[in-house]
């Protein structure tokens, strides 16, 4: 169920790696043993039930580098600073550049509510939490490409939200096209009662990119996490997304995916509730035209009873596009009570868009509500005429049809202007103009 | 102000209306009455353009121009309502912006500006004020979580904003309670002039109370096959239908 | 709550009921699987030489092929070297009538409540059975011969109309298909056979009954049902094996073909022995079930209901190939105490204007795991298709799983593809206000589980549904009254 690659330029690179940077004794040990899986691991080939309908070894054949990256994009600084717009001074903004943390283009408030800070001066200040979140939640590592970006990562960002505390960042992960790998780790631990709020923006300046970001979240007690992700890359932009989620008693994990362009999406949930009472919440929008693909893999599981969890994953395509959905929802023979529902929906725009979904089921206790649905269709003809009999054209009474549809899923989201703003880029997506 | 000559509309091989007649002028108010399953809301759904049906014979003239050869939204910008029995619910899209887009393609048609953003938010209070809608209805999704009643009154709105020479309500006093038919009445009375027409259709002569119509029809079978004034539906709501059944088949 | 658990744990002291074994004279091949058993298997049959070399081809075939692993069942390895390939019942003369069947046979079928006489003639059901892989008796031939059907055994079909055999035989399910596909067509014993000409309603449902008998044997009985233009057939299977401690293999394979406008409904009810409540012994039940929907406006329509079985491993699948062609699935899975079922199908759409159902409907019990599986493809030409899916899974108990893996793949816009799945217990609710009306839990629970299976018990011919209706209660005998 794998692909053989040429595996000895990832450990040649961390070779290099460990040469050039200054890391704890506790972290080198887990990327060699990170490298060592994956080597032991290899590409998952298409045999392999998560990667049933993406071809990775096709991405990893075209060339990209997975080389040391500095923070030397001066050519660059112009065109990154478009997507920077001026925020005020009490504002937290992350801009990653091709993996590494950027200084110059980054904001960040000092507070006692919360600790941010670039991964790799978290590291060589040996801050304690950051040494242990790492690899805490993506365990055995089983997972080719989060092996890989647990050996290779250089960079990415530590959030440490205290007790009863509240942050909010503005994240972006900007790509400058240079054909090469880059794979920021965002580690993220939030205490009890402790809220995080998270706009994340996905950006390819030219060229072509590939990024393989993995988080890891952990949560204490009542925490709560509210996380948006804007994918608009534009074509050639290869990007693999995975987020290790534990969530204890009464957390809430709120992640709202929306993807408007991009060669290849892959974003990966991987839930764990642990702790009673506890939430997740998943959304997903995917706009796609030409030969864009995303493909989202959701797993849930519930450890505790009277937990719940939704996931509602929508996709409109056109072109020659690709939606994969694949979700499952595990539920251990303790979590009793638990409720979980996941929906998939598909509108098909053209003759050669594919929708390929697989909602799942997994479920070892008796007391629980666990529902999926999965669709495809076309807009209704009904719906139309009303929208028509208003004066409204066919054209755009269409792309409103959709907006409709896609607005669903982000409805969701609590802040009022990121819902808003999010709104906004699906409007334009579909040239609706409010 | 529309001309329906001999219409017969049939849907997957069943004829639905078979050779109805019907003129309206400006400033009238038509109801059409009926039992079940005789063609009232088929007739409709045809003026105003909906897909499935099949027209095999007749003509439908609106101010002189051939509505049957317009699609939906062609009619709609000529000043063709029609309010829903069953309207759609659109989630994401606020009304305020559903109506927003529905004005401006109108506009569009007639070659006007869009409309600037007060003017808009000045005539939404306004003819929300008219169906009692309360403030934060601006910024809900078209009817998604409406009540039924609330459903109703929205079309009513929709129908105030756009202002058309010709609306027809199809059952729009079905599922209502006394409140909301009261208030679904006075937006209508309120909107009638002297330029513009209304065909109501219902089962019910307790609409006709709030909204006294010039001419009221009886469909039997896919024609018109009585008309009068406003005491045919008394007599109709004192009677029921099965004289008008007996009637039509003695002929 | 711990009533519930304490009816729900009685139910697993239920017994087998049909696990007696007949004592008559069996005659076997020897243990294990070689070029020569399969020789001596065809010779035995008196097969002609292009029936051996096509087993001979599947065995080489098999050979190279590795066993699937993909399924969400666990089993220890299958040494197919100590199994029995071939047992039959001897018989010393041709059978012309009823009378001349062995008593012993008689006695079986009694046993199971089957009787193949004057009262099965009158309620119109024609049976062909199979013991331990080879046909005994096939009733009402003439009277369906009058019609031009043809129900056979099909051992007799590979001798009497070897065309058709030669035509259909792997045309729906292809000798490499599948590891236990190849093997049942190198070794498969018997089965039946039918055909149903064209414009012709078969006027009796035909049915075949299976029964394993002999220790240590594998059955693999192949059934191949063509239905020409404009025909109609009904057809019915049923399964029952003795208990014993070890474990048995059923490979089958079954192929339906249906042409231009023709229908098959094919209904099973499958209780192959389960095992003890330890989970000793059983029938692995690995079987590959396929209709071709070739003609336009055909129609095939699986209905089963599985009670049976330590291991169950069956899609029973359509590939609607015809234009507005339509394919149902309806299905009831019951497991209990140690039982794995994974059970489902594939809806292949090809043709435009194509249809396909799938109501599935899996109950788990005791410390059973009940998979849903099935595929739904809508292939790019497929314009036009429907779909509609719904799979139900109700847990009885806390140790047992339910789970659900479907597979949608849409390749056409104009398709309308929709899958609906529940999980739940019992409800509460449901059960007090049973309860507040008087009813015994028990009842209520009977109620509940027979409500929940009624959609697909409704598919069942008349003279079936009872029958699974006694299955179902017996399978969770204690909480189904």
């Amino acid at each position: 169920m794998t692909t053989i690659i040429e595996t000895s330029i990832y450990s040649q690179t961390l070779d290099e790696l460990l040469e050039t940077q200054q890391l704890p004794e506790e972290i080198v040990q887990k990327k060699i043993s990170a490298i060592q899986k994956f080597e032991e691991l290899g590409l998952p080939s298409m045999k392999h039930e998560e990667w049933k309908y993406t071809y990775l070894a096709k991405v990893f054949k075209k060339g990209f580098t997975p080389g040391i990256q500095t923070n030397n994009n001066n050519n660059y600084s112009e065109r990154i600073k478009e997507y920077l717009p001026a925020i005020s001074s009490d504002k937290n903004r992350l801009v990653i550049v091709d993996g590494i943390f950027s200084k110059e283009f980054s904001q960040i408030n000092t507070s006692t509510e919360y600790h941010i800070s670039s991964l790799a001066d978290a590291w060589e200040n040996n801050i304690q939490t950051a040494t242990e979140l790492f690899t805490s939640i993506t365990k055995q590592q089983d997972r080719a490409l989060t092996a890989l970006n647990s050996a290779l990562c250089q960079d990415g960002v530590f959030i440490e939200v205290a007790d009863e505390c509240t942050a909010q960042i503005e994240l972006l992960l900007i790509h400058t096209g240079q054909m090469q790998m880059s794979m920021p780790r965002i580690l993220i631990q939030i205490g009890v009662n402790g809220y995080l709020s998270i706009a994340e923006q996905v950006i390819l300046l030219e060229n072509s990119s590939f990024s393989n970001v993995v988080s890891e979240i952990k949560t204490a007690e009542g925490a709560m996490i509210e996380w948006v992700k804007i994918q608009d890359p534009g074509a050639n932009m290869y990007h693999f997304d995975s987020c290790y989620v534990q969530q204890a008693t009464k957390s809430n994990y709120h992640c709202t995916t929306v993807s408007l362009s991009g060669e290849l999406i892959r974003n990966n949930q991987f839930i764990e509730i642990q702790g009673e009472n506890a939430h997740a919440d998943l959304g997903g929008i995917s706009i796609l035209d030409n030969k864009e693909q995303t493909d989202n893999l959701i797993i849930i599981r519930h450890s505790a009873p009277n937990t719940t969890s939704n996931q509602l994953y929508k996709n409109i395509l056109n072109g020659e596009s690709t939606g994969v959905f694949n979700g499952k929802i595990v539920v251990d023979q303790i979590a009793q009570k638990t409720n979980a529902f996941q929906s998939n929906k598909n509108i098909l725009l053209s003759d050669d868009a594919a929708a390929f979904f697989r909602p799942q089921l997994e479920i070892f206790a008796d007391d629980v509500k666990c529902s999926h649905g999965a669709t495809s269709y076309q807009i209704e003809d009904h719906e139309l005429f009303y929208l028509r009999s208003r004066g409204i054209s066919k054209e755009l009474s269409r792309s409103l049809l959709m907006y409709a549809f896609a607005a669903d899923v982000v409805e969701e989201i609590e802040d009022t202007l990121l819902r808003e703003g999010v709104k906004s880029k699906i409007a334009s997506k579909l040239k609706i103009e409010f | 102000m529309i001309q329906i000559n001999n219409l017969h509309v049939s849907i997957e091989g069943k004829e639905i209306l078979k050779g109805l007649n019907l003129t309206i002028n400006k400033g009238e108010v038509h109801a059409i009455m009926g039992p079940n399953g005789t063609g009232k809301s088929t007739l409709g759904n045809v003026l105003s353009g909906k897909d499935g049906y099949t027209i095999s014979e007749g003509t439908v003239l609106f101010e002189g121009i051939d509505l049957l050869e317009l699609e939906p939204e062609e009619r709609a910008q000529m000043g063709l309502f029609l309010a829903f029995q069953y309207p759609v619910e659109i989630p994401g899209v606020s009304n305020a912006n559903f109506l927003k887009a529905s004005i401006n393609e109108i506009r569009k048609s007639k070659d006007l500006a869009p409309i600037s953003a007060t003017d808009f938010l000045k005539l939404m209070r306004e003819k929300m004020e008219l169906v009692e809608m309360k403030k934060d209805f601006i910024s809900r999704s078209v009817n998604v979580g409406f009540s039924g009643g609330e459903k109703k009154r929205n079309e009513i709105l929709q129908m105030a904003m756009l202002d058309p020479k010709l609306a027809i309500l199809d059952e729009t006093d079905s599922g209502l309670d006394i409140d909301a038919l009261r208030i679904v009445a006075n937006g209508v009375n309120k909107l009638r002039t002297e330029e513009n027409a209304f065909i109501i259709i219902t089962h019910y002569q307790r609409l006709l109370d709030h909204i006294v119509p010039d001419f009221v029809h009886v469909m039997y079978d896919g024609k018109i096959v009585k008309s009068g004034d406003k005491s045919l539906a008394l007599e109709l709501e004192e009677k029921g239908y099965d004289w008008i059944k007996d009637e039509v088949e003695a002929v | 709550m711990s009533d519930q658990n304490q009816i729900l744990e009685d139910l697993t002291s239920s017994d087998y009921k049909y696990g007696f074994v007949t004592d008559i004279e069996q005659e076997f091949a020897p243990k294990g699987l070689t070029e020569d058993i399969i020789r001596f298997i065809s010779a035995k049959k008196e097969e002609p030489e292009w029936m051996l070399e096509w087993r001979l081809k599947a065995f080489k075939e098999w050979l190279k092929m590795p066993e699937p692993q993909w399924s969400n069942v666990t089993f220890p390895k299958i040494d197919f070297q100590d199994i029995i390939y071939y047992a039959a019942p001897v018989q010393k003369i041709e059978l012309n009538s009823l009378d001349e069947v062995d008593p012993e046979i008689l006695k079986t079928l009694q046993k199971l409540g089957i009787s193949i006489d004057e009262q099965k003639r009158l309620t119109g059901v024609a049976m062909d059975i199979v013991m331990d892989s080879v046909s005994v008796k096939t009733t009402f031939q003439t009277s369906l011969k009058e019609k031009g059907i043809i129900f056979c055994s099909i051992s007799d079909a590979i001798k009497d109309h070897p065309d058709l055999v030669k035509k259909y035989m792997g045309s729906v399910v292809p000798v490499k298909d599948n590891y236990y596909a190849a093997l049942n067509s190198a070794v498969f014993s018997d089965g039946s056979f039918c055909y149903i000409p064209k414009g012709v309603r078969c006027p009796m449902e035909l049915s075949t009954y299976f029964r394993i008998n002999a220790a240590g044997t594998g059955q693999f009985e192949r059934t191949l049902l063509i239905a020409d233009d404009d025909s109609y057939v009904s057809y019915l299977e049923g399964c029952t094996a003795p208990m014993r401690d070890e474990n048995q293999l059923h490979a089958a394979v079954v192929e339906l073909v249906a042409m231009d406008r023709a229908e098959i409904k094919y209904s099973t009810v499958q209780n192959w022995y389960p095992g003890n409540k330890e989970g000793v012994g059983g029938v692995y039940n690995f079987v590959t079930k396929r209709g071709f929907c070739k003609g336009d406006s055909s129609k095939i329509s699986w209905t089963q209901v599985e009670t049976g079985s330590a291991i169950t491993w069956k899609y029973p699948s359509c590939i609607l190939a015809g234009d507005n062609s339509i394919g149902e699935f309806y299905s009831v899975a019951v497991t209990n105490n140690f039982q794995q079922a994974d059970t489902g199908t594939k809806m292949i759409h090809i043709g435009k204007n194509t249809k396909s159902r799938i109501v599935s409907k899996g109950i788990s019990a005791g410390k059973s795991q009940n998979n849903y599986r099935g595929l739904v493809k809508v292939h790019k030409k497929a314009d036009n298709a429907r779909n509609f899916s719904q799979c139900d899974s109700l847990l009885m108990g806390d140790k047992c799983g339910a789970h659900t893996f479907p597979y949608l793949e849409v390749n056409n816009r104009s398709a309308q593809v929709e899958h609906e799945a529940t999980t739940s217990k019992i409800s509460e609710d449901i059960l007090f206000y049973c309860k507040q009306r008087g009813i015994e839990e028990e009842q209520a629970v009977a109620m509940i589980v027979n409500g929940f299976c009624k959609e697909v018990m409704d598919n069942l011919p008349m003279e079936f549904a009872v029958e699974a209706r006694k299955l179902l209660a017996i399978s969770l005998e204690g909480s189904v009254g």
